[in-house]
């Protein structure tokens, strides 16, 4: 019997000619799926491949404040200390550390046999160099580093760093502070300090080394041998691939080309539990998903308005439908994973009747909620708003902004959007870092991100800075947390939670303060 | 080539007829045309608000039922109602889109005619670059300058729109100035402006009535994917390349929010793609003797 499609009429003729032409372009996508990232996972491989979402702009540890960059930088660099699973502060490339009495400087005692990727011993040069430099740049990381005066070398394994005032907060944010080879990113500054460089190499001590083949897509770590805390329980390569879709990275683990996927949603993260092979933990971050108000100028510089709309906000439902019931309401200006928290903070709940007779004073006055619109979560909170504020006669416009254009309107209150949607982080267990830099008015301009001034605040942020007892600084903090909320800064909608789906037989998928929503460093195969 | 399209042409003709020869056929298509124009025009008044824009967040996800049609999106709106409201928003901002850039497609093509031999040249090198544009690339462009919305995605396609119409009526505004009724005219002495305006456009006009229905569906379709790359209409806008988008995310298990809005604009651009090939053979005479 044979076959010609020459026998059929045009239109049944281009009907048959049109199945396998898109059966073979759904092959086509569907290899190319697979295959695009270079995967190389399977299960039970010493080798790894990561999926996470959004652009890998750099290596250079200078840009550490941001997730993606931190997300490799912390298994290829050290901070001279860190935290525990406990929250308590431990050494890393630091053994010893000691604040002096009157809190205006730290001493470190540098840990023995540590080696940079190339051989060179690591030396308190290292650890100036690397603070200097950031400090010089002035970006990115170097915010950690407010108050920072210089840091004197006493001798290769002993260094001094000194502040401008004294500073409690300082020492915490010395855990994203990463140290990098003095002679090495020198040899390679070029005309911009070694950012074009570090870009795509690194200069680190960490149990990865990188292969120098970092895109916008990823980059490939393979582990060091000679670190000196080496495990041989850790994968022996990395590889770190951009997918930006949820469903892809959903389907990408389930066919095993790839082993930790960062960016499913809880939807796919549901869809994935139960699968053979893989499984999903929902890791509680130390983020809250808030809108930040702009307390200085136009309509939500009244305080009546920001509770109006802090009230108006449908926040069981959210919870029920759009974080589906992972994580929890949100409970206060900073995340339930400190300890500095007031006592009796009451979750976010929705007050319509209290909401419109705050919002009444708005008139015919139509706001603006910027958000994210790559993050679908974020683009269903603010429509959920937008609709909560509709019903109560506000008119709302959703404006989409890239992140690194809304940090650039933190440069002026006049700029900063009336409202903003975004999930922030606090990167150490003490908050008093994080308080003074989104709520002390010298912040302004910077990292406030409300433009908030409050001279209670500023004082007791003052007072934290300088009391070395850690008790009497958290009640500090538990005051200025209870101001902040009493003057509705932000709506804090709900505790980070999120959804990592995994190989089975990899440990450590857990949340760690060096990273968000976890660090690599406690990843270990079966 | 030649060959080729003489080879082709029969299959051609066998195609047209079997989807718009038989007369029942070819009624359904302007039908559906005009169903689709009255939605576009009435769509947001009989739709309620409530069911469109308000958020029903406990009844997220709802599967089509008696209640819900076509079930419920991840804010709980009705999926129906947002299709029929947002008729409006995705026909109407193709019809204008594509009368916007036939216009200006039109006073390119006039000035090219009437302009003699160096003003044509130079008019039509810059269409030659304004072609060059991709669309999407330029949408992409003006949305990062204007931000993202439907009137920045309409403004980036009205842009870049124009060249195409531009080329296609010149040609045919030049062969029509070959005629002999318009050699006629001129020797009676009728002026350029007149003889363009009374002759050489009312006597383009068919083409120009053919690609417009033609890039009416193909318009939806780029609209389409402009809201789902994000440069589009933004939430809580019920144009239907905007559902697609935001029902992406949850396509394994709410299909239904994304597949209504896809089936709308499928429907729509090819109801608009067989108006243009019926009008074709309507206006070419050539087609029609086959």
């Amino acid at each position: 019997m044979s076959f010609n499609i020459r026998h059929f009429r045009p239109t049944t003729r281009a009907a048959i000619l049109t199945v396998p032409l898109v059966a073979s372009m759904l092959t086509a996508c569907t290899a190319g799926g697979a295959g695009g990232g270079g995967g190389n996972a399977s299960g039970g491989s010493n080798a790894i491949v990561v999926a996470f979402k959004h652009e890998f702009n750099t290596m250079d540890p200078l840009r550490a404040d941001y997730a993606q960059t931190n997300m490799v930088d912390n298994i290829v660099y050290e901070p001279l200390i860190k935290f525990d699973a406990q929250n308590k502060m431990v050494g890393a490339l630091a053994t010893e550390f000691k604040v002096a009495p009157d809190a205006k400087s730290i001493a470190f005692t540098l840990r023995d046999g540590v080696t940079f990727h190339d051989g060179t011993t690591m030396t308190a040069k290292d650890v100036k160099f690397s603070l200097d430099r950031y400090v010089r740049l002035g970006q990115g990381i170097a915010s950690q580093l407010q108050g920072y005066d210089s840091t004197t070398v006493v001798d290769d394994k002993h260094v001094v760093i000194n502040l401008k005032a004294p500073n409690a907060f300082f020492i915490n944010g010395l855990a994203n502070v990463y140290v990098m080879e003095a002679d090495l990113v020198t040899k390679n500054a070029g005309k911009d300090d070694g950012q074009g460089w570090l870009q795509s190499h690194e200069a680190g001590t960490g149990p990865f080394v990188g292969t120098g083949t970092s895109t916008a897509d990823g980059t490939a770590v393979t582990r060091y041998d000679k670190y000196w805390g080496f495990d041989d329980k850790r994968p022996t390569q990395m590889t770190f691939r951009r997918i930006d879709e949820s469903a892809t990275e959903r389907d990408e683990l389930k066919a095993g080309n790839v082993d930790i996927a960062l960016g499913i949603s809880a939807i796919d993260a549901a869809a994935i539990k139960g699968q053979p092979g893989v499984d999903v933990a929902f890791l509680k971050t130390s983020g809250l998903t808030q809108v930040f108000f702009n307390t200085s100028t136009g309509a939500t510089a009244d305080p009546k308005i920001r509770q109006g709309l802090k009230l108006a906000f449908d926040y069981a439902g959210g919870y029920a439908k759009i974080e589906n019931g992972n994580g929890s309401i949100a409970s206060g200006v900073i995340s339930d994973s400190f300890t500095c928290r007031p006592d009796g903070s009451a979750p976010s709940a929705q007050d319509t009747a209290q909401a419109k007779q705050l919002l009444a004073g708005l008139g015919n006055q139509t706001l603006e909620l910027r958000y994210q619109s790559v993050d679908s979560v974020q683009t269903q909170l603010a429509t959920l708003f937008q609709s909560n504020l509709k019903d109560l006669g506000v008119n709302v416009n959703l404006v989409p902004i890239a992140f690194p254009d809304y940090l650039k309107t933190l440069s002026s209150p006049s700029t900063i959007p009336s409202m903003m949607l975004l999930n922030d982080y606090i990167m150490s267990p003490d908050p008093g870092a994080a308080l003074d830099k989104l709520y002390n008015s010298k912040s302004i301009g910077i990292t406030n991100k409300g433009a908030y001034t409050n001279p209670k605040v500023d004082s007791l942020l003052a007072q934290a800075r300088t009391q070395p007892d850690e008790a009497k600084r958290c009640d500090l903090y538990k005051q200025v947390e209870s101001d902040v909320a009493a003057d509705s800064v932000t709506a804090n909608m709900y505790q980070v939670s999120f959804p990592v789906g995994y190989r089975k037989d990899l440990k450590g998928i857990t949340f760690d303060w060096a990273a968000t929503p976890m660090s690599f460093f406690n990843v270990r195969v079966g | 080539m030649a060959t080729t399209l003489t080879k082709f042409s029969p299959e051609r003709r066998n195609w047209l007829r079997s989807i718009s020869g038989i007369p029942g056929t070819q009624i359904v298509i302007p039908i559906v045309v005009v169903l689709l124009l009255i939605l576009a025009l009435v769509g947001p008044l009989i739709a309620p608000e409530s069911q469109v824009y308000r958020s029903d967040i406990l009844s997220a996800l709802a599967p089509p039922s008696s209640q819900h049609w076509l079930g419920t999106d991840e804010q709980g709106r009705d999926v129906f109602w947002r299709i029929i409201a947002g008729a409006q928003a995705s026909l109407l901002s193709a019809v204008a889109i594509v009368t916007g850039f036939s216009i200006v497609g039109i006073l390119v093509a006039t000035i090219a005619t009437l302009g003699g031999k160096w003003v044509d040249e130079v008019v039509m090198r810059v269409v030659d670059a304004a072609l060059a544009f991709p669309p999407i690339i330029f949408a992409l462009g003006v949305a990062a300058a204007l931000g993202p919305s439907l009137n920045s995605a309409i403004i980036a396609m009205i842009l870049t729109g124009w060249p195409v119409t531009a080329r296609v009526l010149r040609g045919v505004m030049r062969e029509t100035m070959s005629q002999a009724y318009v050699e006629n005219a001129r020797v009676l002495g009728v002026s350029r402006t007149r003889l363009m305006l009374r002759h050489v456009l009312p006597n383009s006009m068919d083409v120009l009535l053919v690609k417009w229905a033609g890039d009416i569906g193909n318009t939806i379709l780029i609209l389409g994917g402009l809201s789902f790359v994000g440069v589009g209409a933004q939430p809580p806008s019920a144009e239907w390349g905007a559902m697609v988008t935001s029902a992406k995310g949850i396509i394994a298990t709410a299909p239904w929010a994304a597949f209504a809005p896809g089936v709308a604009i499928a429907i729509t651009a090819v109801a608009f793609g067989l108006l243009g090939d019926i009008l074709q053979v309507r206006f070419n005479p050539a087609l029609r003797k086959r």
